[in-house]
């Protein structure tokens, strides 16, 4: 007994980098123009524009979303491209087992729901991991600056476990899991893109509220990257995602109270934590973390190089009480105790130490 | 072994039958033999599973075992995989690449099966495909997955225009686990009748649940199957005959084989450790 042999092999499918056009170009693609004049937009929705932008350049993309496509913007995908898409209704499991079906057939799915739903997969996601499965998983609505739906739609421990991957090697010269938490559209977009060109997992937070533009229509992002974007000699400051934008609030507050600090937008995991340590052995060798989330991400990234490298000092802020819903993002984070005040008193004291 | 035709065309299931068993012994003393050299290894659900792997990796599956990469090739997806090494071993048999690309491989004999296990071994304990077994598409063992693999790798190769079909492997087991049903229903929803589920029903499983699986059978087409008691090929056959040839994808019961034993083999003989 021997099996019968497969058809004809297919065409060969296409490889190689994937390059995306500019921010803006790709704004404008999907009829986001307004957010160019406005200088403002959610990285949810920036997610969706690079999709699409990917969509348009290669066509081993496809896009799964969980009943949800009108807040994770993935529906601007499915409108272009429906016959790429595939919805998979409010059934998390399936929907990130079934990508890891997809990858195996060369397609480089991208997953979005909350992240808070998100974390019903975990164990889909583990044999992901196992699988080396080349999946995207974008989860919506991260932390808790999505503020008046309350805390059953936040999801606050997502950051702690996918980091936990970002640690271990593949065997085949990556991380097990690479993590994106961009502040602003533009590094929302341009992280999409580097996900879209690492063979393996990735996990992007994006935010439900509008975000102002932080970086030029350009800029590069790399993998391990951070980005410096304030100098000061007196306090070092990291920070990622929406709450880098009150963290960039408090940093100016300090400056006129006579404190100068460096602020970081540390928008990956794993890091180089190079250009952080060397700024806050500059700046009196204190970091101040600041997150929207419980422990286990930011605060300890940052903790655990700073210990190994020694003679540094670090401090976090992170999620210290179970939230619950408010008006906006900023009541939230000062329930939580990281809000504008908290953040300024904080990095205060540290400086008067 | 050669399809007999009888005079009006269709084919006789008898020598099928008897060839299916044949292998389905060799391959079990394999099972018993590999798992009793590691120590572990789940033997009796993988011998449950003997007849239905030597239906679908000898007779029903289209794939050239030398070449696991080709993107055509019909698939498989073990859902249960701690039965992994009746695959394993039908996979020797048959002179299977391992590795992880086709650079770096080579084919499979049956002294590979004493690898079971052990640290520089392809043959993982449960499937694991990134550690060099490409015959599979992805990690199982973490029981309830598997259906909606095998959607995933559908969808794929619908969008790719291939022609081919993905054989699950599911049980009754961990048809208790939710994710199992939202398979069934992704199934429907996006109408992939090229894959073909085969849930074993077994007779003792810690969590028996044949009342719910006939409520997949309703939920994934419109006709309900009694599970299947014969533990002979043939009939693994004519089932995914039928299931192939539906508007919906049919789920195939297949209940567990007992007395699986031979007379006169020597496999009472063997201490295993499940």
């Amino acid at each position: 007994m021997t099996p019968a042999a497969p058809p004809a092999t297919p065409g060969t499918k296409p490889t190689g980098p994937i390059d995306l056009p500019p921010f803006d170009a790709a704004l404008r693609r999907v009829g986001l123009d307004n957010a160019l004049e406005d200088k403002k937009l959610a990285t949810r929705a920036a997610y969706g524009a690079a999709l699409v932008a990917l969509g348009d350049v290669d066509p081993r993309i496809v896009s799964l979303d969980g009943d949800v496509s009108n807040s994770t913007f993935a529906e601007l995908f499915a409108k272009e491209y429906p016959g790429r898409f595939f919805e998979c209704k409010i059934a998390e499991q399936n929907m990130i087992s079934a990508a890891v079906g997809l990858a195996a057939a060369g397609k480089i799915p991208f997953v979005s729901s909350f992240a808070k739903f998100i974390a019903r997969a975990v164990d889909q996601i583990d044999m992901a991991s196992i699988s080396r499965a080349n999946i995207k998983i974008i989860g919506s609505h991260s932390g808790i600056s999505l503020g008046a739906d309350g805390p059953s739609q936040m999801s606050l421990a997502d950051v702690a476990y996918f980091r936990s991957m970002t640690k271990p090697d593949t065997g085949r010269g990556g991380v097990a899991c690479h993590v994106f938490h961009p502040c602003d559209a533009i590094s929302a977009y341009y992280c999409t893109e580097l996900m879209a060109n690492i063979d393996g997992l990735c996990y992007m937070r994006t935010h439900r509220p509008g975000a102002e533009f932080i970086y030029p229509f350009d800029e590069q992002f790399d993998l391990l990257g951070c980005k410096q974007l304030r100098s000061g000699d007196d306090l070092t400051i990291v920070s990622c995602g929406f709450i880098l934008h009150t963290v960039r609030k408090a940093a100016e507050k300090l400056s006129e109270k006579g404190i100068a600090c460096n602020v970081f937008d540390a928008y990956t995991f794993p890091i180089d934590p190079t250009p952080i340590l060397d700024a806050a052995r500059a700046s009196g060798g204190v970091i101040l973390t600041v997150e929207d989330n419980y422990v286990g991400g930011l605060h300890a990234e940052i903790a655990e190089v700073a210990a190994q490298a020694g003679n540094i000092r670090v401090h976090g802020m992170t999620v210290e009480r179970i939230p619950k819903s408010a008006k906006t993002a900023e009541e939230v984070f000062s329930y939580v105790g990281v809000g504008l005040v908290h953040i300024i008193e904080k990095a205060t004291a540290l400086v008067q130490r | 072994m050669t399809q007999l035709e009888t005079p009006t065309g269709q084919e006789t299931l008898v020598s099928a039958t008897s060839t299916v068993h044949a292998k389905a012994v060799e391959l079990g003393k394999h099972v018993v033999h590999m798992t009793t050299t590691a120590g572990s290894g789940h033997p009796s659900s993988a011998l449950a599973l003997s007849h239905i792997i030597v239906e679908l990796m000898y007779r029903r599956m289209r794939y050239d075992p030398a070449d696991p990469w080709n993107p055509t090739s019909d698939r498989l997806v073990l859902s249960i995989g701690h039965a992994v090494p009746i695959v394993y071993a039908a996979y020797a048999d048959l002179g299977g690449a391992v590795g992880t690309d086709r650079n770096n491989s080579q084919l499979m004999t049956i002294d590979d099966l004493s690898t079971l296990r052990e640290l520089s071994s392809v043959l993982d304990g449960h499937p694991n495909p990134a550690e060099g077994f490409p015959f599979f598409d992805a990690a199982t063992g973490s029981l309830g997955q598997g259906l909606s693999v095998g959607a995933g790798l559908a969808l794929a190769a619908r969008l790719d225009g291939i022609d081919k079909k993905i054989f699950v492997i599911a049980g009754d087991g961990e048809s208790r686990e939710g994710q199992v049903w939202e398979a069934a229903d992704f199934i429907v929803d996006h109408k992939l009748v090229n894959v073909c589920a085969i849930l074993r029903l077994t007779a003792t499983t810690l969590t028996n649940c044949p009342r719910r699986l006939s409520m997949l059978a309703a939920a994934t087409n419109r006709r309900r199957l009694s599970p299947e008691p014969s533990r002979d090929g043939g009939s693994i056959r004519s089932r995914t005959r039928t299931s192939m040839a539906s508007r919906y994808p049919l789920p195939i019961f297949r209940r567990r084989a007992r007395n699986l034993t031979p007379p006169g083999s020597d496999w009472a003989q063997c201490q295993t450790v499940a």
